[in-house]
């Protein structure tokens, strides 16, 4: 799967998370901060990462990965930083 | 001069591309931002980018890092005309600007700043800039294409060429002696010393990409030898011109990939960027004596020349290696310690390999470093880039971060074996000693190098919070009784009134395409709440009868609030406040819980404030944790000093419990149960929402439930703090607060206070109270369930009182059911800036909230434009190259099939047989005879326009109707002239005769207008605006010698009251910057006036700036019917072609009559000291005016028309002179209220219109009360209901409402924060009888209703339980209710 498919995914499971219908095309690269962009609180979080883990199963732990980030890594989190760990998780599995 | 002395870095300013702002420009960097983008037709031409092509005048790369194509800029902040900074050196606007704030920065304004030795040291080139090319298209290009045309088409007549050569020169944009003086390049420092008035040096040096760094090295200088207290070094390069990028895409060193890829194998070339930087430097000694804060400080500043090299263009690694030595040799710092370099780093193959050979030889050793170049990220700003480069360096040192470096994919070489490398992502750098050093190496080979060290520890990246910016200061509301009236109401969006109902849009920057978005969210139906500036409630939850619940949060792992703006806001005097203290919590170290509480009530009660300052109010409140506090506090059931005193005396580490933890677990309370099965010393203590409770419990614990949660798939995080609050693990901890707490003064409740503990409301018994505290401390938070039960009791409005996650906890317990969540601070937006975001939230469901508050009005501001793209000379002069007349004009061998054409014609040839002086061109039977073809005018087609309305209107004023922009008389002369020259197109018009008005041709709405032109009989040609205006004028081939000026000197010559910037700034002239050409006015008598006008360059402004100075003469001369317009003319000769824009003309007026209703006078126009044109019986028509009506309409937002008195305003018809009705409801009404009152018939405009009049002076009296001044008439519109109308606009959430009582020719208003009744009667009436009037009103009784009087007397009396007051004034009785 290339990085840009794994983006795009991404991409859409933030956007149903955020519930956005009015945004066809969220504007979502790997730039964008989860935090200062999208404005995504921590029980969104949540609901993204049950969203991640279904979609890629168990050797994506992205549940394990984000409880082990440091609270400053989480605030500044981007998309891409998702990204690489999807592809380097995928790479590894 | 090993270890001279340091010089400290106090202030930083910058506008870089993507970035327009140091914090922003940090940001980017930090993130590696890629800020190249494409080039836009607004900088230059598309034609000019052809990928193949080496011609000389083609570009093969359009890509560049550059600022906005328009930037904003405060002319008002720096006093300087609006016009002016148009017309200026954009870069020297914008360097004024950043010049401003990077002192500023360094806490230098005002006094502290004047009273010091303040040096201004630039880097800047000579390249081509907008302000050049300006003149050199006005005064060789003008030339150069006239002189081709005449040297291509000998057959072309001189009048042609003339008038495309003049169009061309006015298309060039303005250019007159202010903006003359712009060109000298050193401007751009001298007026930062001049605007700023700042005394020490200041000058521009050039020294090509090295220019930046060789001002820090004249700045360092001039510091360490004493010469300046001060001084702002940096560089400055903007608007590179089109011929800037072929020089480079001429040597090949630009980038075709469209990326600077410096220090990679794949590099191949550099990208052209823009902008300007700029450091405050002092000495180290003296900065650290006077307190500043120090960024970072130069140790050492080297540079050296290259000396004779292969050429010019070759970069030597021997001048580089000297300038490097230089420079470390004076820091006395050990290049070993290095570990970050900015590098000069260009991406060019010659560069980049000579800048790693110098590297490696003078840092052959020593442990790793980083190696970098911003400009991978912006471009190569060139004479700013050495202080793109600086910034960048000072900030990492600064926040200890060594940046990455973009497109450094395949690291050269050279990199292998050094101590170099280039990063991709952004590093910590713990280093205490954090040493960094900046290359710029310049054309030529002149090489400049500055060493750098921290100061102290390194400062955090601070987290960005969002200002609203320009765009997100402008709002549109709109409010409809139901999705589909919305979208109707959208449509007539932006100007539309506000409107009234319970379906509401609140929509924050209304660009046309967030508008399409906003409709479809209102189509979808669904509530849109918040996100991406908009809010949409279809149905407002308060308006259904919704409750509001303020919840307060407790101490969360983030707390980060930005909270100066909201102080400042508050209270513009006040200290910044106690929630400031300390450095913003982020991160995983422990957070002092004590501090962290403290500042967590101080931010609740600030918030608490703003919100009532904002009219809003609770019905019911809550508490998160701590937040339980802050809610007693708000409930008045406990003091807050007290509470702060308990703070305050709890030391630190008494609220924590060692060796026990708080994990967040994103799951319910099933899951986590299931998690802490069989563990000991462990227990859920917040059941937050659906998705999220919190463990509380001892180490080990903790470790394994977590991951047991993690294993089934739940997020789980340790929480920064170490307590055991609502566990049983405080138990042990509860006694020093069980204490306190007796001792507190409790109160109950003012209103419900719910419980997390209990899921109810709090008791009243103080006993109890004290209980559950304690019981809180120690039992389970059941957030989930008390959001419910607040839901269950009617909340729908859900504000968080301070920062954090409830807004999230309860959006997820509440998911799918109506309602809102909303914070009072966000640590990601300034915090007045939320509050905004929180005050539309909350009107769009209907709160009744004071939106006045916190909308801004728009500044003094003007848009300064970067490109100077080529220039299209329009649609008018289009195939006046080609022979042959315009379509619609009758040729003169078709003249035989009409019978009168051919009499006409024949008539013509026989003046002519008759040896008439007229020119054989115009019998000429080839020639036409008559012309003539519809044109339509507008705003649109003619913007230039919109500076002539008569009825300014507050600045960016959404609805161009109501200036009421009108063609200027002299437009229309111009208008005739073209309709004239038609029939004789290689003519000039060297005479007009009988020059007549009918009426005003306004544009807006748009206007089809017939233009025709006819031969008279005597050779002359009629030329009319059908309907409109007419003239008759006399062409010939050449102008005629000008005859000498015949005006002598004034015989009583006296200064004019106003000079000519306060003839447009107080309004005594209506025109806008297109037609504001006086720029020197006086001296008078009376006999007549001069002048001089510099050209502006709206169509006809000459004439009418001549018309402006005969017009102030009766301004200057007369106390009565001040305002003149013109209406005929009798002659006017032209002996020479229309000065171009910019160009300065003196004008002479001599007045030879005035009287009740007309101005006559005669004016001379002189240009390079000849006749350039005359007009003789210039009538001006005088409007009946009377002082005061005079100023309303100059300065309405400063005047009231109406009469104040206590308790109401009074308009009455017959106290004024007017020139009309019309004019006075164009003053005071709107578009839509126009409309409105044109519906209502003849007797209901005259009401409407009084009523109008009286209600907005009311309202302005009422809210000058509350501090807002400064009104327009047309910012308030009002609802169509005559006798209470609705308040429109954001003013409707004042709170304010207005009553009008009318009679014949009067009205009288008031306006209150309460409701009221008003009545208005003639003196002679009973006063009793009024107040019944009032009284019925003000109860909504029918007329006939019986209401008793209870009591007072005739001033004062209590009428059905309504206070009424009388006053008679003049005529009248008025009579008012009071609450």
């Amino acid at each position: 799967m290339s990085r840009e498919q794994t983006l795009r995914t991404l991409a859409g499971f933030i956007a149903e998370v955020l519930d956005d219908e009015l945004d066809d095309d969220l504007d979502i690269d790997e730039d964008t901060s989860f935090s200062d962009d999208l404005e995504l609180e921590s029980i969104e979080f949540v609901a993204l990462a049950e969203l991640v883990q279904s979609h890629y199963g168990d050797h994506v732990d992205f549940v394990g990965w984000i409880s082990n980030l440091e609270l400053d890594a989480i605030i500044g989190l981007s998309v891409g930083d998702v990204v690489d760990f999807i592809e380097r998780s995928v790479e590894a599995g | 001069m090993a270890d001279a002395p340091g010089i400290a870095v106090i202030g930083l300013g910058c506008a870089f591309p993507g970035s327009p702002d140091v914090e922003s420009y940090w940001r980017a960097i930090h993130k590696g931002v890629d800020c190249i983008s494409e080039v836009s037709e607004a900088r230059w031409d598309a034609r000019f980018h052809d990928p193949q092509s080496a011609a000389v005048d083609r570009v093969y790369s359009r890509r560049a890092g550059l600022l906005p194509d328009a930037v904003r800029f405060s002319a008002g902040r720096f006093g300087i005309m609006p016009v002016a900074a148009e017309g200026a050196e954009p870069d020297q606007m914008l360097a004024l600007q950043i010049a401003a704030d990077t002192l500023a920065d360094a806490g230098l304004e005002g006094e502290a700043l004047t009273s010091q030795r303040v040096g201004v040291i630039l880097g800047r080139g000579g390249y081509l800039t907008p302000g050049l090319v300006r003149l050199s298209q006005k005064v060789r290009e003008a030339e150069q294409i006239a002189s081709l045309l005449e040297e291509l088409a000998p057959e072309l007549d001189a009048g042609t060429v003339a008038r495309i050569k003049t169009r061309f020169q006015e298309r060039a944009g303005s250019f007159g002696p202010d903006t003359a003086i712009g060109l000298v390049p050193n401007l751009a420092a001298s007026r930062i010393a001049n605007r700023l008035d700042l005394r020490g040096p200041a000058y521009t040096v050039d020294a090509a990409c090295a220019s930046a760094l060789i001002a820090v090295e004249h700045a360092v200088r001039e510091l360490r030898e004493g010469r300046c207290d001060v001084v702002l070094a940096g560089g400055v390069h903007l608007s590179p011109d089109v011929s800037f990028f072929a020089v480079f895409a001429q040597l090949g060193a630009l980038s075709r990939a469209g990326r600077l890829a410096a220090f990679s194998d794949d590099a191949d070339g550099l990208v052209i960027g823009e902008g300007i930087g700029m450091l405050a430097l002092k000495r180290l000694d003296r900065a650290e004596a006077d307190g500043d804060r120090v960024y970072a400080v130069i140790r050492g500043v080297g540079s050296a020349s290259d000396g004779r090299a292969a050429s010019v263009m070759t970069p030597r690694v021997d001048g580089q290696v000297l300038a490097l030595r230089r420079a470390w040799a004076e820091s006395g710092v050990d290049p070993r310690s290095l570990g970050l370099v900015e590098a000069h780093g260009t991406g060019t193959e010659a560069g980049d390999k000579a800048e790693l050979a110098t590297l490696r030889e003078v840092f052959a050793d020593g442990p790793e470093a980083v190696l970098g170049s911003v400009k991978s990220q912006i471009g190569h700003t060139m004479p700013a880039a050495g202080a793109a480069g600086l910034i960048k360096a000072v900030l990492a040192v600064h926040h200890g971060v060594q940046p990455p470096t973009l497109h450094c994919k395949q690291p050269r070489a050279e990199l292998a074996d050094s101590r170099f490398t280039v990063l991709g992502k952004a590093r910590k750098w713990s280093a205490d000693e954090r040493v960094a050093a900046v290359n710029a190496f310049g054309f030529g080979g002149i090489n400049a190098h500055v060493v750098l060290s921290a100061h102290g520890p390194a400062v955090p990246t601070p987290r960005p919070v969002k200002p609203l910016d320009d765009a997100q200061a402008r709002v549109l509301l709109l409010a409809a009784s139901s999705p589909e009236a919305l979208l109707a109401r959208l449509d007539e969006a932006p100007g539309a009134p506000l409107g009234v109902g319970p379906c509401r849009l609140a929509l924050v920057d209304p660009t046309l395409e967030r508008i399409e978005r906003a409709r479809k969210a209102i189509r979808r139906g669904e509530p849109w709440r918040g996100r991406g500036g908009m809010w949409f409630s279809p149905a407002g939850l308060l308006d259904e009868g919704g409750k509001v619940a303020w919840l307060f949060p407790g101490i969360e792992a983030v707390f980060d609030p930005e909270t100066a703006s909201v102080v400042r806001w508050l209270d513009p005097t006040a200290e910044p406040l106690a929630v400031e203290e300390g450095a913003a919590h982020v991160g995983p170290d422990a957070i002092d819980l004590e501090s962290t509480g403290r500042r967590v009530v101080a931010l609740a009660q600030l918030l608490d404030r703003s919100l009532r300052k904002l009219g809003l109010a609770p019905d019911m409140l809550g508490g998160h944790s701590m937040g339980e506090w802050s809610a007693m506090i708000a409930a008045g059931m406990l003091d807050a000093g007290e509470i702060d005193a308990f703070l305050d005396e709890t030391a630190q580490g008494t609220l924590e419990v060692p060796g026990v933890l708080f994990a967040a677990a994103g799951c319910g309370v099933a899951k986590a149960e299931a998690a802490i099965d069989g563990l000991s010393g462990i227990a859920i203590s917040h059941d937050n929402c659906p998705h999220q409770v919190i463990l509380c419990g001892e180490d080990a614990s903790i470790a394994v439930a977590r991951e047991r949660l993690i294993a089934d798939g739940v997020i789980c995080q340790v929480l920064p703090f170490r307590s055991g609050f609502h566990s049983p693990l405080f138990a042990d901890y509860l006694a020093p607060h069980r204490e306190h707490f007796a001792r507190f003064t409790l109160t109950p409740a003012a209103l419900p206070l719910y419980s997390a503990t209990t899921v109810d409301t709090y008791p009243d018994d103080p006993a109890a109270i004290r209980d559950l505290v304690l019981r809180h401390l120690v039992e389970p938070l059941r957030y989930t369930a008390l959001v419910q039960r607040l839901y269950a009791d009617g909340a729908r409005v859900f504000v968080q009182v301070g920062t954090g996650s409830l807004t999230g906890f309860v959006d997820d317990t509440l998911a799918g059911k109506p309602h809102l969540a909303v914070a009072a601070s966000e640590p990601r937006r300034e915090g007045l800036a939320q509050l905004r975001n929180l005050a539309l939230a909350l009107w769009a469901e209907g709160a009744d909230v004071d939106l006045a508050q916190v909308l801004p009005k728009v500044g003094l501001e003007v848009s300064l434009s970067l490109g100077a793209p080529l220039i299209a000379l329009g649609d008018e002069l289009r195939g006046s190259l080609t022979a042959g007349p315009a379509s619609e004009v009758l040729q003169g061998e078709h003249r035989e099939e009409t019978p009168v054409m051919s009499a006409f014609a024949e008539a013509m040839a026989a003046l002519t047989r008759a040896g008439s002086e007229v020119h054989a061109a115009f019998v000429d039977k080839t020639r036409p005879q008559r012309f003539s073809e519809r044109r339509r005018l507008s705003v649109a087609t003619e913007p230039d326009l919109r500076d002539h309305s008569f009825f300014p209107q507050p600045l960016g004023w959404p609805i161009p109707s109501d200036g009421y922009p009108v063609v200027p008389m002299t437009m229309t002369i111009e208008l005739l002239l073209e309709a004239g020259r038609k029939l004789a197109p290689d003519a000039v018009v060297v005479e007009a005769r009988g020059l007549r008005a009918f009426k005003w041709l306004v544009v807006e709405p748009e206007v089809e207008v017939e233009l025709v032109a006819e031969r008279l009989e005597d050779g002359w040609v009629r030329a009319r605006v059908v309907d409109y205006a007419e003239i008759e004028l006399r062409l010939a081939e050449t102008y005629p010698q000008a005859p000498e000026p015949a005006f002598g000197a004034l015989p009583d010559p006296r200064p004019t009251p106003v000079d000519a910037r306060q003839l447009y700034e107080e309004r005594w002239m209506f025109h806008g910057p297109r037609y504001q050409g006086v720029t020197s006015l006086g001296p008078w008598d009376e006999s007549g006036i001069e002048g001089v006008i510099t050209a502006p360059r709206g169509p006809g402004s000459l004439l009418d700036n001549a018309g402006q100075i005969l017009g102030y003469w009766l301004m200057a001369a007369r106390d009565e019917d001040q305002l003149a317009m013109p209406v005929s003319m009798e002659r006017i000769e032209w002996f020479g072609p229309h000065p171009a824009v910019g160009e300065r003309v003196s004008c002479l007026v001599r007045v030879r009559a005035v009287d009740e209703g007309s101005l006559t006078g005669d004016v001379e126009l002189v240009h390079d000291g000849k006749l350039w044109c005359r007009i003789r019986r210039w009538v001006d028509h005088r409007f009946q005016t009377d002082p005061h009506v005079w100023r309303v309409m100059r300065q309405p937002e400063h005047t009231l028309l109406s009469a104040e008195h206590a308790g109401f305003v009074l308009f009455d018809e017959q106290a004024h002179r007017a020139p009309s009705r019309d004019w006075l409801m164009r003053r005071y009404l709107g578009e839509a209220e126009k409309k409105a009152m044109l519906a209502s018939g003849p007797r209901g405009q005259r009401a409407f219109l009084n009523g109008r009049i009286a209600a907005k002076d009311a309202l302005r009296v009422a809210l000058r009360e509350d501090g807002v001044e400064g009104l327009f008439p047309v910012e308030l519109p009002l609802g169509d209901v005559v006798e209470a109308p609705a308040l429109g606009g954001p003013l409707s959430a004042t709170g304010l409402s207005v009553a009008v009582a009318h009679l014949p020719g009067v009205s009288v208003a008031r306006a209150t924060h309460e409701p009221c009744a008003l009545a208005l009667r003639p003196a002679s009436a009973d006063p009793a009888d009024a107040a019944r009037e009032v009284a019925r009103k003000r109860k909504g009784l029918p007329e006939d209703a019986p209401v008793a009087i209870e009591g007072g007397d005739a001033q004062c009396m209590v009428v059905a339980g309504v206070t009424v007051r009388t006053a008679r004034e003049g005529d009248y009785l008025v009579a008012w209710s009071e609450t």
